[in-house]
């Protein structure tokens, strides 16, 4: 039978929220949703593999936002909190529950993953997760590698090279600080592509990144192995293509595995079933109700009729997923082999919050692949650094102008929602590198200060407040974090323009946005 | 559930929310109306987001948290941010192969002075099409014109042809026709790629052909989305057709 090589890339990220002037703060519950659901079940499952001793690596990808949240003591005592929180209203439920078996049966499931998640969290880690990830790197089983400083979607920045450089210099940075290792591989945002990208991304010694499909299916030459083999971009660094068609039974809400009728649905979630004296403790707001994570429905059917969710039947399910997805990859394997010149390599990359966190079972479902594919003589589990060593002549072509958006370009992050905001962000950029190039070399207050303008302008590059804008999820936010962060620069800007500093004010808001403290300013320059 | 939701606010809420949707004079809707409204808001809004891609969609469940018609007022400062800047200059952003997304400033004191000389001037936005990157005429395959009023400040530009190049002058006009460019984008290149202009090679090696498509299969079955791939699936339909009935 045919050989063939699969890439898994899971890149881990949300935006940097941080909100120490309010006792809770709403937005912040996507880090503790993500640490509970995604973060430490991944963990789990990477770990128990390991000690399994089950052969695996994979290539994760963490943002610097991420990176830095998840090793804040702010955070870190806030998640520990909400942790505390999710265990008492689990252990409500099942007193609520309990002359209801099925549900009783869940709300104890919750409490149970409320309580390794406590555990893990304070015992396991002393609160950083980031040393479990370290770990893994540390016994070869994970890969790690960084993506821009604050998530940009780059390609909207290419006539300001000095702000993409930002981004990257800055990732590289913030990745060594975290992991006490220089990246090779580099996240491109959405896998956001333009030619050019690359020259800047190799001057950082980047060996590799991921684009979308049609970056080479549409790349400037003929690519003779297809999406099946990285490319060279030329300067010592190549693109590897996502295999659209394969990834997608993981990631459609149409027909992908996570929208099967028995997996637990994500939206009915007893933060909208419950009374609100019930959930108040657990609400921010009595007028906000949120999701709790306490789902007892399973996806049944497209309508509102919902069945309990039964965990092993799902378990199941898990497991012929797992298999019918070496299936696919294998029947692939046979199809295109004739027509290549070595074994072809299925690159396949996701958000790491789509398992756990939306499709509840996905953790397992990945957990069953791995160990399906460590009994696999035919497909291989390889990451790209590996896939470089062993074939590290590749056809040099230039990918093309990409994203994994929809209609793969841009218009997600430039639609009639939320283009204004790059008007805004641009000018800042110009008005940064104007104050770095008329304040070359300040230290002490004025240094801080334009230390932090440049912060607030990485902050509003990120691309989550366009997508979310765009999305129609949480727009107030959104809306709200962008103009903060252009008022705060232009704060900056003007005091500098008449050489003062708002000294109780720079304060107040470093406290508060404390990210990349050792920015050097300067990032902005022309040069 | 959300008419149940809606139910529950007040009608001060209901006015609230149907305000920040962009209702103008919400005051003579009765709470009936407004539920129906808000209710009908929010399904366009559900048929908006349906009409991203699979990752596109999943990815938004990452920030939900709360359904955000029903989330009140921000509850923070609101912050003020510049109306306009004062440097004359405009900026084109590829949104996709055929279209690009242009924003302007005209300094308010250049402006001024255009306005008191010439009161009638005309702007307009004149986008020209090239070969390649390169400032020389000689790529310059043509040019059209977009007319524009003075308080537009953004456009979006349809790029006829993919693989081109395009950049956009901001010109004003007075009365005898006189012209005057105010600022020039810089060169945005539209994509393109190898098989965009050799299709024929895809139509005669079907091991070509097999390879262009298998990242978009998983298998049995072929899916993309992608405007440029389609594009040359369609020419290469039409080839095929044209051949069959020379034959």
């Amino acid at each position: 039978m045919d050989k063939g090589y699969i890439g898994l890339t899971l890149h881990a990220h949300l935006p940097f929220v941080r909100n120490p002037e309010f006792n809770r703060f709403l937005e912040e519950d996507w880090l503790y949703e993500a640490i509970s659901e995604t973060y430490l079940p991944m963990l789990r499952v990477f770990n128990r593999l390991r000690a399994d001793g089950v052969p695996y690596k994979l290539t994760l990808s963490i943002s610097p936002t991420l990176s830095s949240m998840l090793s804040d003591h702010l955070l870190q005592s806030r998640y520990a909190e909400y942790a505390d929180r999710m265990l008492d209203l689990g252990q409500k439920e099942m007193k609520r529950t309990a002359d209801q078996p099925d549900f009783h049966r869940l709300a104890k499931m919750y409490c149970n993953m409320h309580q390794q998640n406590l555990e893990d969290f304070n015992e396991l880690y002393k609160q950083n997760i980031l040393a479990g990830f370290r770990s893994l790197e540390e016994t070869g089983h994970l890969v790690l590698i960084t993506s821009a400083a604050t998530h940009a979607f780059l390609p909207l920045y290419q006539d300001y090279p000095q702000a993409v450089k930002a981004q990257v210099e800055l990732a590289i940075e913030s990745h060594i600080s975290h992991f006490r290792k220089k990246p090779k591989g580099f996240w491109l945002p959405e896998c956001g592509y333009y030619p050019g990208l690359e020259k800047i991304l190799s001057s950082y010694d980047i060996k590799y990144f991921f684009t979308a499909t049609h970056a080479l299916t549409l790349a400037n030459k003929k690519v003779k192995r297809g999406i099946f083999a990285p490319v060279d971009c030329g300067h010592d660094i190549s693109a590897f293509a996502r295999d659209y068609g394969l990834s997608q039974a993981v990631w459609s809400e149409d027909d992908g595995y996570p929208v099967d009728r028995v997996y637990r649905d994500f939206y009915r979630d007893i933060g909208y079933d419950l009374d609100e004296e019930y959930l108040q403790p657990y609400l921010h707001d009595k007028k906000i109700r949120s999701f709790t994570g306490f789902k007892y429905w399973a996806v049944t059917s497209k309508s509102d009729f919902k069945k309990v969710y039964n965990p092993e039947v799902a378990q199941k399910r898990v497991s012929e997923h797992a298999g019918n997805f070496i299936y696919m990859i294998e029947r692939k394997t046979r199809n295109i082999s004739r027509i290549l010149d070595r074994p072809p390599l299925f690159t396949l990359p996701f958000d790491a919050e789509l398992f756990g966190h939306w499709w509840f079972e996905g953790v397992s479902w990945l957990e069953e692949v791995i160990r399906l594919l460590a009994d696999n003589n035919h497909i291989e589990l390889i990451t790209s650094e590996d896939y470089l060593r062993r074939f590290p002549e590749n056809q040099q072509a230039l990918p093309a102008y990409s994203s994994w958006g929809t209609k793969g370009y841009s218009s997600v992050w430039v639609d009639g929602s939320n283009d204004w905001i790059y008007r805004h962000i641009h000018r800042s950029i110009d008005r940064m590198t104007e104050l770095v190039e008329r304040f070359p070399d300040q230290v002490s207050l004025k240094g801080r200060f334009l230390k932090h303008a440049a912060r607030e302008i990485l902050l509003a590059m990120a691309s989550d407040w366009p997508f979310v804008i765009s999305n129609g999820t949480s727009v107030g936010y959104a809306q709200h974090r962008l103009k903060e962060h252009i008022h705060n620069f232009n704060l900056v800007y003007e005091n500098m323009c008449r050489n003062s500093v708002n000294t109780e004010w720079l304060t107040r808001t470093e406290k508060k946005t404390n990210l990349f403290p050792d920015i050097d300013y300067r990032i902005f320059s022309r040069d | 559930m959300a008419e149940d939701i809606y139910k529950s606010l007040s009608l001060t809420e209901l006015r609230f929310l149907a305000e920040r949707e962009g209702v103008k004079n919400v005051d003579p809707y009765d709470r009936e109306e407004l539920i129906d409204l808000l209710e009908e808001i929010w399904e366009e809004k559900i048929a908006d987001r349906k009409l991203n891609n699979d990752i596109m969609r999943l990815k938004g469940k990452k920030y939900d948290i709360y359904r955000e018609d029903l989330k009140g007022t921000y509850r923070e400062t609101e912050y003020v941010i510049p109306e306009n800047y004062p440097k004359t200059s405009i900026q084109l952003l590829l949104r996709d192969p055929f279209w690009a997304y242009a924003y302007w400033d005209i300094n308010q004191f250049e402006l001024q002075v255009i306005l008191t000389r010439h009161p009638n001037a005309q702007f307009y936005l004149r986008v020209y099409e090239m070969t390649q990157c390169c400032a020389d005429p000689e790529n310059i395959l043509g040019s059209f014109d977009i007319p524009i009023k003075v308080e537009d400040s953004s456009w979006y530009i349809n790029l006829p042809n993919p693989g081109r190049v395009y950049q956009v002058d901001l010109i004003s006009e007075n009365v005898d026709g006189e012209l005057k460019q105010l600022c020039r984008s810089t060169m945005l290149e539209s994509p393109g790629g190898y098989w965009l202009n050799n299709p024929d090679e895809l139509r005669h090696n079907s091991d070509d052909f097999k390879l262009f498509l298998a990242g978009y299969s998983n298998g049995s079955d072929h899916m993309t989305a992608n405007i440029l791939i389609q594009r040359i699936l369609a020419d290469l339909e039409d080839s095929k057709q044209d051949s069959r009935s020379k034959e």
